[in-house]
């Protein structure tokens, strides 16, 4: 739920699609086992989930919806009057790649709209090439030292970053997690909200789930997590997990980190297709690895076989969901995210605490598409049309 | 009458409207047509329009990034240090420049791909994926990175600038699209044109409505279902999109006809699209058509009207005309018909003429431009060419043109076609030619034509004969030649005849200035026969003509053998230096008597020994020698030098012989004919200097036959140089080059008053291996010898020069000896006989003699061996063995050249019998007893039996003692062939008559002693 929907439907926030209360177990379940925090995402923010783009909704006009749903970029400030005209924020996020791009978009919108009202925003957006605790650690002091009214962290290693933000915090820095990974006041973390994804461990199970459904619940699978101890990749990974875990029939034979990087994730799934003539699909957990994946899988020609599930919305990946290499993809709203981030910060610079005007954590949907919705997809965030 | 002129009113009436509905319908089908030449034409004006209302707009896009790029370039122009302070600066910077040129974004991104903006700084590229690669100049490129914003980048890269630490790459702007089309006024406000743009793909830059086209789609993909009348349309359009083209289309799409024109938009990879409605043309078209239509009809009936009127006029006009033009044709009609019937007679005077003569005919006729209609050739024609009909033969004038000789081909058929098209008709056609006949081969025949012409000369008919004169041609031909040959025969006898006569003169001149010597000395001597001196005096006189008159005799002989083919050049073996010394030998005396200086200079040759004739060559050589010497005064110079040349191919040596003097030399005239028999520059008795004229003649032709050839260069009052070229195969390898080791590098002196002779000694020296000096002065051999003992480098050998002027060679010789002792070879070189000095020079210090020329072999020879001892070149004593008592038996015809014999014989010592035929001879040895004759000269030419005959029976006596007798022939008979019949007779010598008593003697005791 968006912090506009917040705002419209106040405390209600019960939007559950039918399979949603099977997921929630299983994520309350396996969150349970888990030290990282971000397994909580299967506690208050998880009661609104993700969506799914039916497979055999074939009007056009559905598929726009679903897609438009799935990915908005017409967003509206929510009519909050900050109390300042100039506020300066210090965003740092785990690595450069197109996905914080689709955050940077939202924040650079949402800023955009404050400047229509006479509000100037500034803020810094950056990151390493590489995800890298320690390089984190070093922003945030560094920018704790600058005066901005808010450091915004897309937290890389929960047990690192925490300490951190807990430390500026006390010296008076406002701080405030975003994005992908959160690092959850649960697990001792200071910080004040958050703004992203809560339902990473959901994604995974729902991605598998229609793996399973699509192999008749019984086959041989890899599983391509991503960066090693990142949040949301780990979460996705255990959802995978637990649903594979599910079904007797279905086979976890290959578990491989590929750090979010198509390269390694196309040599792990090179050698996975070598070592079992007899795989039958690959549930990938990042935006890269099932690009990765999908390119092995052509190469090696066998696309006829090997069912991919993965997530977000790279525009190659798309392009083979569309080509019905990929089956299934889950597309987060990055857009939403950045939006939503500068509309919390500026709250928290004004001093406001969640609660009555925004939530801790703002929730942003994740919607699962298929072939048919790919091309209205692609379209609606590349312009392509065909 | 009446009822004609109401008839032809009526078909006035009808024709007028038959001719109305025809133009009616004229114009109809001119309508019809002219509204598709209309539509075709409005086509044409609206694909321009279009064309350049999309240009229009693609340069106003153009320019509207231009302006950005400026903005840019401007913006970094005024980029300050201070404004890259911080990053507050950098922002406040960005924001003016946002501001002051009005656009979404201005951006600068460092190397690390940090995007600063007015109010951001972010890191990722995604969307700006082109800026990952190095600009290398100013990029457009379209963002569309969630869809609904599509926005133009205009990147530049930026050199030298640097912000915290990192380098600034790239500038860009963003510039929201539809804002930017919406300023270009792009976006039409009627429905019925469309402005677009779109990528080279199809994709469209903007989600506009482009016609009936969904918003936003790409053109490519949905024309796909658009109707084009042919696949050609869609195909093109894609290729252009392609490759950046621009076109045009029409088509159908969704049921509205669509004229699309694009362009590219220059730097962008864009097509600029303009969409019209077609029936904003076709409504055009319509309205035109109509005008047409309305404003068609009213002018034909008007045309109508007016034709009417002409039409009646024309009627009435035309029937004066005709009965003109009816009273013409009669008068035209008498005068053609009375044309033919002459034409008709002269064909017949024709026939007649033909027939009598024998002759072929042929006709031609002529229309009134003067082309040809018909051609004829009559059968007596054919005939005469071999063809027996007009299968053979075809009526046309080919068949007579493809005949005609290549070498009279031309000529004769412009001769044709300049009769025929004379129109004044003074040009007559008469000619004579040859053509190739079927069987016969190339006959002469004879043409001749005559024209007839209309009034303005034009032909009509070319009637001709054609008669066969090749006999009579021929017989001309034959008759031509002889005359020719005739003359050429005239010529010759009369050129042989004054040959013969200057011969005769130049004989008879020659011939008798000797031979009145003769017999007035003889006179004289008979009258003074007491007188013992004066009748010696006329005796030698007698003598020298006599040698004269026969060197005559030889030389006109010899001319007259060369010139008749029986001289052969026979080669031997022959050594250069041998000939040079005869040579001197034989021109000493003459040299000396006329006070010549004389030299010969061998130095340059490689090859000594050679194979040629060497008798030849000695004529040749002596000849030219004899001239030089005639032909310049006391203290003149005469001089012989051998070159050997290097061009001749192996086996082979070269040679020039040059003969020079510093005689009266030769007018530039006389050079041209210097080698023509009997040429003398001016007569013997003018010049004062006898001779025949024919020894540059035999000289030339002797040089000739031994293949080789001979120049000369003269002026007159300087000199003469002749240069004979030969070549010869040589016999034995080159005189060795090397040098003599024991003499390598030991010094020699020359000297000899000489210049030639120490240059070509001293080269042959410095060959061997020795250094040598060289001096004219015998004083300064001596001052030199000294010298070289002082100076501890002594010479190693010495050539000394007989006859020097400032001191004698055997003085210089007894000088030198005084100073270098004994061991040193000291050389004497002379040009003449040593034998009497030979005693003192030996005794003055003279280890050897040489005579000049000396040539490289003969200098080598000498140094190499061992000095000889004195004495060691002593003349053998000559054998002076008598005859006395020798028997000799002498076969001779003629009484005088018997006593002759005789009394030579008995001079001798030998007992003489005499036979006066070869008859007798042989009868008289067959009763002779061997021993009785020590030998027989034999005369050749005898009355009964000659010599050859009488040799040949005694030779097949079987009288042992007889029938092997010597047998010498004695014989005028003295040319090279006659030794040899003398020889194969069986004869064991030959000497030549008049006898030369040493050569008689020198063979009779050669002959005895064998």
């Amino acid at each position: 739920m968006s912090l506009s929907e917040y705002h419209e439907n106040g405390t209600d926030r019960k939007k559950l699609p039918g399979r949603v209360p099977v997921l929630l177990l299983l994520a309350a379940i396996s969150c349970g086992s888990m030290e990282l925090t971000g397994c909580s995402a299967g506690g208050e923010g998880a009661e609104e989930i993700s969506r799914t783009v039916s497979e055999t909704d074939g009007a056009e006009a559905q598929e726009r919806s679903a897609v438009s749903d799935a990915v908005r970029f017409d967003r509206m400030l929510d009519g909050y009057e900050p109390q300042k005209d100039r506020y300066n924020f210090h965003f740092t996020y785990k690595m450069v790649h197109p996905w914080w791009d689709a955050v940077a978009l939202g924040m650079e919108d949402a800023a955009k709209q404050y400047e229509a009202m006479g509000i100037t925003i500034e803020y810094e957006y950056l990151a390493p090439d590489s995800a890298s605790a320690q390089d984190q650690v070093r922003r945030l002091n560094e920018a704790s030292g600058r005066g901005f009214d808010v450091i915004g962290v897309d937290v890389a290693d929960v047990d690192i970053i925490t300490p951190v933000i807990n430390q500026i915090m006390e010296e008076g820095q406002k701080v405030m997690t975003f994005s992908s990974s959160d690092a959850p006041k649960e697990d001792g973390c200071s910080r004040i909200a958050y703004v992203g994804n809560t339902h990473n461990y959901e994604d995974g199970a729902e991605l598998t789930e229609a793996l399973c459904a699509k192999l008749g619940h019984h086959g041989k699978v890899a599983l391509l997590v991503g960066v090693e101890g990142a949040p949301c990749h780990e979460q996705r990974a255990m959802g995978a997990q637990d649903v594979i875990a599910k079904y007797p029939g279905m086979e976890l034979v290959e578990i491989a980190y590929d750090e979010d990087t198509v390269e390694k994730s196309c040599a792990f799934t090179k050698e996975f297709l070598a070592e079992h003539d007899d795989l039958a699909g690959i549930i990938c957990c990042n935006m890269s690895n099932p690009v990765g994946a999908a390119r092995a899988v052509l190469e090696a020609g066998r696309e006829e076989e090997i069912v991919i599930v993965g997530m977000d919305h790279d525009q190659e990946a798309l392009g083979y969901l569309r080509d019905g290499v990929i089956y299934a993809l889950g597309v987060q709203d990055c857009y939403s995210i950045g939006f939503d981030t500068v509309q919390v910060a500026i709250r928290i610079a004004d001093g406001q605490l969640p609660g009555e005007a925004y939530p801790e954590k703002t929730e942003e949907t994740t919607t699962v598409i298929y072939q048919d919705g790919a091309a209205m997809m692609l379209r609606t965030l590349y312009g392509e049309y065909d | 009458m009446d009822q004609q002129k109401r008839q032809t009113v009526t078909y006035a009436v009808w024709g007028g409207m038959v001719i109305a509905v025809i133009l009616l319908l004229s114009t109809v089908w001119v309508t019809s047509s002219a509204r598709v030449g209309t539509r075709q034409a409005v086509d044409q004006v609206s694909e321009f329009y279009l064309e350049e209302l999309a240009g229009r707009r693609a340069e106003v896009v153009t320019d509207e990034l231009k302006t950005h790029f400026t903005y840019m370039e401007n913006a970094l122009g005024i980029l300050e240090d201070r404004d890259l302070e911080s990053q507050e600066s950098l922002r406040r910077f960005l924001g003016r420049i946002k501001k002051l040129y009005d656009v979404d974004r201005f951006v600068l991104v460092d190397e690390n791909g940090i995007v600063y903006t007015e109010h951001s700084t972010v890191s990722g590229l995604s969307r700006y994926s082109f800026l990952s690669e190095e600009l290398t100049g100013p990029v457009v490129r379209t963002s569309n990175l969630y869809g609904a914003r599509k926005q133009v980048i205009l990147a530049v890269p930026v050199e030298d600038i640097r912000f915290q630490g990192a380098r600034i790459k790239v500038c860009f702007t963003q510039v929201n699209i539809d804002e930017m089309l919406s300023s270009l006024t792009l976006k039409t406000s009627n429905t019925e044109t469309w402005c677009n743009l779109y990528y080279q793909n199809g994709e469209s830059l903007t989600d506009d409505a482009f016609g009936n086209l969904p918003e936003g789609s790409n053109l490519l993909t949905a024309l796909l279902e658009a109707d084009m009348g042919n696949t050609d349309g869609y195909e093109q359009l894609k290729g252009d999109f392609a490759e950046g083209r621009k076109g045009h289309l029409s088509f159908t799409y969704q049921g509205s006809q669509e004229d699309l024109c694009y362009v590219p938009v220059e730097g962008t990879g864009w097509m600029l699209t303009v969409l019209i409605r077609d029936n904003v043309i076709s409504d055009q078209i319509s309205s035109i058509s109509s005008g047409m239509i309305s404003r068609g009809t009213i002018q034909i009936i008007i045309t109508v009207i007016v034709m009417l009127a002409v039409f009646l006029m024309l009627i009435h006009q035309s029937r004066k005309n005709a009965e003109a033009l009816l009273l013409q044709e009669k008068e035209d009609g008498a005068r053609i018909r009375a044309a033919y019937d002459q034409i008709g007679r002269e064909q017949t005077a024709m026939e007649n003429i033909h027939t009598a003569m024998g002759s072929g005919r042929w006709s031609m006729e002529f229309d009134e431009h003067g082309e040809m209609v018909s051609c004829t050739w009559s059968d007596v024609f054919r005939r005469m060419l071999g063809y027996e009909n007009e299968e053979d033969f075809p009526d046309r004038l080919e068949s007579w043109s493809d005949l005609l000789h290549e070498e009279d081909k031309e000529w004769v058929i412009r001769e044709y076609w300049d009769t025929v098209k004379d129109y004044t008709g003074v040009k007559t056609y008469d000619v004579e030619y040859r053509l190739h006949t079927r069987h016969a081969g190339c006959r002469w025949f004879h043409a001749a034509g005559r024209l007839s012409r209309r009034e303005d000369g034009s032909p009509i008919t070319f009637v001709g004969l054609f008669l066969d004169i090749d006999d009579e041609r021929k017989m001309e031909e034959r008759l031509e030649r002889q005359k020719i040959d005739l003359q050429d025969a005239l010529a010759a006898a009369q050129h042989a005849n004054r040959a013969k006569t200057t011969f005769l003169n130049n004989m008879s001149h020659d011939i008798r200035t000797p031979m009145n010597a003769i017999i007035g000395f003889t006179s004289l001597a008979a009258a003074h026969i007491d007188n013992k001196e004066q009748v010696q005096d006329y005796l030698a006189k007698i003598t020298t003509s006599s040698n004269h008159l026969l060197s005559l005799i030889n030389d006109v002989l010899d001319m007259s053998r060369i010139e008749s083919g029986k001289v052969k050049i026979e080669e031997k073996e022959t050594s250069l230096p041998e000939i040079m010394h005869d040579l001197k030998t034989i021109v000493q005396a003459d040299i000396t008597s006329k006070q010549l200086e004389f030299y010969i200079d061998t130095a340059d040759v490689i090859n000594e020994h050679v194979l040629c004739d060497r008798l030849r060559l000695n004529q040749v050589l002596l000849n030219l020698l004899s001239n030089a010497m005639k032909f310049t005064g006391p203290g003149g110079i005469v001089s012989v030098r051998i070159l050997q040349k290097g061009n001749a191919p192996e086996g082979f040596a070269s040679y020039d012989f040059q003969i020079r003097d510093t005689g009266i030399g030769m007018s530039p005239e006389f050079l041209e004919h210097v080698f023509e028999p009997f040429e003398r520059e001016r007569t013997s008795t003018v010049s004062g200097i006898q001779g025949t004229g024919l020894g540059m003649a035999i000289t030339r032709n002797i040089v000739d036959m031994m293949g080789g050839t001979i120049s000369v260069v003269s002026e007159v009052g300087k000199g003469t140089a002749f240069t004979v070229s030969l070549q010869f195969r040589t016999c034995d390898g080159p005189v060795r080059q090397e040098a003599i080791p024991e003499l390598n590098g030991l010094r020699a002196l020359v000297a000899d008053d000489d210049f030639n002779t120490c240059s070509s000694v001293t080269k042959m020296l410095a060959t061997i291996g020795m250094r040598p000096d060289w001096t004219t002065s015998g004083k300064e051999a001596v001052l030199r010898a000294k010298l070289a003992e002082e100076q501890d480098d002594a010479y190693a050998a010495y050539i000394i020069d007989w006859l020097m002027p400032d001191m004698n060679g055997v003085e210089v010789v007894r000088r030198i000896r005084g100073i270098i002792g004994d061991e040193t070879p000291i050389i004497i070189l002379t040009a003449y006989d040593w034998s009497d000095i030979e005693e003192e020079a030996r005794e003055a210090g003279v280890t050897a003699f040489c005579s000049k020329p000396i040539f490289l072999s003969e200098l080598r020879e000498l140094l190499e061996s061992p000095f000889a001892a004195p004495g060691a070149e002593e003349d053998v004593q000559e054998d002076t063995a008598s005859f006395t008592g020798k028997k000799i038996f002498l076969v001779e015809d003629n009484e005088l050249n018997q006593e002759i014999a005789v009394e030579i014989l008995k001079e001798e010592g030998f007992a003489v019998d005499v036979a006066d035929d070869g008859s007798v001879a042989v009868e008289k040895l067959k009763e002779t007893k061997p021993g009785q004759y020590d030998v027989i000269l034999m005369d050749i030419q005898m009355p009964i039996m000659n010599g050859f005959e009488a040799t040949r029976q005694i030779r097949a006596l079987d009288i042992p003692g007889i029938s092997d007798l010597p047998i010498i022939a004695m014989t005028a008979n003295a040319f090279d062939e006659d030794r040899k019949a003398a020889l194969e007779a069986g004869m064991n010598g030959h000497i030549a008559k008049p006898i030369d008593v040493p050569k008689l003697l020198a063979l009779l005791k050669e002959i005895l002693k064998r």
